[in-house]
């Protein structure tokens, strides 16, 4: 052999057997193994027993190069959070696994934020060539000159499901992610080193705790606190303990006042998600502007169900009973669906009809009332009464909403997690816990209504000098569920006789054959906000709508309808029953009343 | 045994100083990727998940890594030492002392190692290949009339999207070359004395050498790059007609190139010249686009 080749074939004979030694020793994954995380990183815990890490590995979620042996190879393409709607379609939503939820849950509300964008950019200081549907939309443009977006970018923007997880920001941190951001069970203390071989993965659940609704909903109209019977109160932190604020608190260093809660809270414990379904949540894969049209639950829902002897999706049901894992596994002869088709899978009906729901959380049974059919719930004068309309016993009312851009400072975009020029300070006049103000709905439908929102806009540039073309304000009544159900209804008096719930505001109401005189409380001119109406009143005395609303069609009452509901408060001093026979007919009572004609009517004074 | 028959046009040597050792270097190149090639054939499937065998193929099976290493560089090695032959050719003028046709053989080899080597990177199976691939399709279907002919025969998306060309690598192209080579050279097996130092070096180069990495199909990544001979046309592409730039701006060198040897003397020069400005052109695009590709905004999700 020549001695060229001698020395190539000693070179072939050494690596050859560097080769065999290394492959000799090292760690080996074998070929039926999920993948090769496991050699550096092992959860003691799996996310949930539908996502076993020994069955599906790590890379079905997380990505990844499943085979790599190196860190750099193995980590390409990796995602920490496979819940975030960017990566979705290809993580939680592959093949085999959630196809349809991704799409369906990027078009639910809680990614568009759609309702949000259109009332910013139809109210605020807005440029029309920057318009934009979605956040989806908002995210890949660049910032604009619009302050409508911009108050989006750095306030609004920092609850939807498109936005990443900042876990080191407190409870802020924690919203956004995507399917992640309602479906975590949270870590009490995070993982501190994933690159330990062992840690603890965080769970994955269909019993989504009312805790984690409200990371989000518990600002604006604050239904997640009100539910729970929290009131976000002014910011004293009275009553104090121990020399300081009390222990009351809420994020962002607010404190809370305890009220009654919700009765579904309070008597039977119900979550957010014994009543809100997934087609209500996650949407049905159609864009929706408006809450109310995403929502698929009503009082009747479940309190006056239409009761079905077939199920029409019972693989669906299937999947959701086994997915939540605690409801019992009884055979059940009727079936209630909620109005978009999903299935109610808690709540069963005997054959007596009796309803029994199986809370979400725990499966603990709980005994379930029927809409009742008192005579009441039947009367002619209260048909346009919806159930909020009587049983929402309070609602938070935050009153004059000032926000101030100041164009010297910057502030943190939540889309983007960068710091931009001008920032925005928020203020109220002042906020309440009471009964709404009712008025009309767009159905025609009689419900609450609270400011939503009352902005006032002042604007300052870079220089600090008062931007007038961009200061503004709009004053805005919104009607929405204040989740404060109460068993029991007011009195006739606490919505005939008040003027506060009437839409006038507070103050003293004086009924006089020539119509309502109303002197109110608060003095708006006076405070300097520069309107010459209370920011409590929805309507004038003279019927005159003194706000917008949120809805195309919603409005406060007529001056006839004023009329009509001050009219009966004459006569509830002493008929103050529902079934009185006055209310049968009371156009021809009063008449009769007004006429002398009425046995009370002539001792009246 | 190993020689073919005597060719009355091979009577004149052509063969230069690096010319031989060159197309020996070429012709071991190729013998050691259709060795590895086929030890790896035996774990390849080209159906299903792709990237999943590719990967188990390279990080579970014994020496899996270290057969598609040396796959990966004798493929590498066969492009470059070709490329070296035929520009050799080329620079010198030898290709004047050839037959048409032998020198025609020579510029197909040449031709035909760019779409084994393609077809190669789109059998990796990652986010690269798949990319690599549909971007053939499109470029083929550029051509008119025969367009859509070819990109079927080239690949057919869906769930046998690397069949086709996994066929291509592993037979039909193959097969090609070696009978073009056949045809070019005199001997069927190259000079034995380069071949294991070749050898040797690959071997080594493959045990210390990392192969690019992977890229998950499904992971999200800023960009994604072709093979690096592609870059250039992946550059000029973000700007200019596929047909123009996938198709006839690679070509034209190539069939320049092959007029040398039936154009008339007078001709031959201004036709050298062009290929050599081409050639020049298409070096500078193609260092261009290395330098500029990574600092390009990024778009691939």
């Amino acid at each position: 052999m020549k001695p060229d080749s001698l020395i190539s074939v000693c070179v072939i004979a050494v690596i050859a057997s560097l080769l065999i030694f290394q492959e000799m020793s090292r760690e080996k994954v074998t070929p039926d193994s999920m993948d090769g995380c496991s050699l550096c990183h092992m959860p003691d815990t799996d996310p949930s027993p539908s996502h076993p890490v020994g069955v599906m590995g790590c890379t079905g979620c997380h990505m990844g190069n499943p085979f790599a042996r190196n860190k750099t190879r193995a980590h390409i393409g990796m995602i920490k959070n496979p819940g975030n709607l960017q990566v979705a379609g290809k993580t939680c939503g592959q093949k085999n696994c959630h196809p349809d939820l991704p799409g369906r849950v990027e078009k639910s509300l809680m990614a568009t934020n759609r309702g949000i964008l259109a009332a910013l950019q139809n109210l605020w200081p807005h440029e029309n060539a920057e318009s934009v549907q979605d956040v989806f939309e908002l995210i890949k443009r660049p910032a604009g000159r619009s302050l409508a977006l911009d108050h989006y970018r750095k306030m609004c923007g920092g609850c939807h499901l498109w936005r990443s997880r900042y876990p080191d920001l407190g409870e802020i941190g924690k919203r956004g992610g995507g399917c992640t951001d309602c479906h975590i069970k949270e870590l009490e203390t995070p993982n501190s080193d994933l690159s330990k071989k062992s840690f603890r993965h965080p769970g994955l659940t269909t019993r989504i705790s009312t805790d984690n609704c409200l990371k989000c909903h518990n600002r604006s109209a604050r239904i997640g606190l009100s539910y729970t019977g929290r009131f976000e109160s002014e910011g004293y932190g009275t009553p104090f303990t121990k020399g300081g604020p009390g222990p009351r608190r809420l994020s962002g260093g607010r404190f809370f006042l305890e009220l009654p809660a919700d009765v579904h809270h309070r008597k039977a414990g119900l979550d957010c998600i014994d009543c809100h379904t997934e087609k209500g949540v996650m949407g049905d894969g159609k864009t929706y502007q408006h809450q109310e049209e995403q929502v698929d639950t009503t009082c009747k829902t479940c309190h006056d169900p239409v009761i079905r002897t077939d199920d029409p999706d019972s693989e669906l049901t299937r999947r959701l009973v086994q997915a939540n894992g605690r409801q019992p596994t009884i055979r059940r002869d009727f079936f209630i669906m909620s109005p978009k088709g999903s299935p109610l899978y808690h709540l069963h009906v005997n054959s007596d009809g009796k309803m029994i729901l199986y809370r979400k959380h725990d499966g603990k049974p709980v005994r379930f009332v029927r809409l009742a059919k008192p005579k009441i719930h039947q009367a002619a004068y209260h048909k346009r009464l919806s159930c909020q309309a009587c049983h929402s016993r309070w609602v938070p009312q935050c009153y004059g909403c000032h926000e101030t851009f100041f164009g010297q400072a910057d502030q943190r975009g939540w889309l983007t997690g960068k710091k931009r020029p001008g920032r925005w300070v928020e203020g109220r006049s002042y906020l309440r816990f009471r009964r709404p103000a009712l008025g009309v709905r767009t159905d025609g439908s009689i419900g609450p209504f609270a400011p939503g929102c009352q902005v006032f806009i002042e604007a300052f540039d870079a220089e600090g000098c008062y931007m007038p073309e961009k200061s503004s304000r709009h004053l805005v009544m919104a009607s929405f569920d204040p989740h404060t159900t109460a068993l029991k209804p007011p009195t006739c008096e606490a919505c005939h006789m008040d003027s506060k719930v009437i839409g006038l505001g507070e103050g003293a109401l004086k009924i006089t054959d020539t119509g309502l005189i109303f002197n109110p409380v608060y003095q708006s001119a006076r405070s300097g906000l520069g309107i010459d109406f209370p920011l409590d009143a929805f309507v004038s005395a003279e019927g005159r709508p003194l706000q917008l609303t949120s809805r195309p069609g919603a409005r406060p009452f007529s001056l006839e309808e004023l009329e009509r509901i001050t009219r009966v408060s004459l006569c509830l001093p002493c008929h103050d029953r529902y079934d009185d026979k006055i209310f049968c007919d009371f156009s021809v009572s009063f008449s009769r009343f007004r006429m002398g004609e009425a046995p009370c009517g002539k001792e009246a004074p | 045994m190993n020689h073919f028959p005597p060719d009355p046009y091979r009577t004149v040597s052509t063969n230069s100083r690096w010319g031989r050792p060159l197309a020996s270097l070429a012709w071991w190149s190729f013998i050691i990727a259709l060795v590895s090639g086929v030890v790896l054939s035996f774990n390849y499937r080209p159906l299903g998940d792709v990237f999943v065998v590719v990967s188990k193929l390279t990080h579970l099976y014994p020496f899996g890594a270290l057969f598609r290493k040396l796959h990966y560089l004798s493929g590498q090695f066969f492009l470059l030492f070709t490329m070296a032959h035929t520009l050799e050719h080329f620079l010198k003028g030898t290709y004047l002392r050839m037959a048409p046709a032998r020198w025609t053989r020579l510029l197909l080899t040449f031709l035909l190692t760019f779409p084994l080597v393609f077809t190669g990177f789109i059998l990796k199976g990652d986010k690269q290949g798949i990319f690599a691939g549909e971007v053939m399709v499109h470029l083929a279907r550029e051509i008119p009339m025969i367009g859509s002919m070819i990109a079927d025969i080239l690949l057919k998306p869906g769930e046998t999207f690397f069949l086709r060309p996994y066929l291509h690598h592993t037979v039909i192209l193959p097969f090609l070359i070696v009978f073009l080579l056949g045809g070019h050279q005199k001997r069927l097996l190259p000079e034995k004395k380069l071949g294991l130092p070749l050898l040797a070096i690959m071997v080594t180069a493959a045990a210390v050498w990392q192969l690019p990495p992977d890229i998950p199909p499904r992971a999200n990544v800023p960009y994604v790059y072709g093979p690096w001979f592609f870059h250039g046309i992946q550059l000029l592409l973000r700007h200019g007609p596929p047909l123009w730039i996938g198709i006839v701006w690679p070509m034209t060198p190539i069939l320049l190139m092959a007029g040398l040897s039936f154009a008339p003397a007078s001709c031959s020069r201004w036709i050298w010249t062009l290929s050599a400005i081409f050639w020049f052109l298409h070096l500078s695009v193609l260092v261009f686009a290395w330098i500029i590709l990574p600092r390009l905004p990024r778009g691939i999700g």
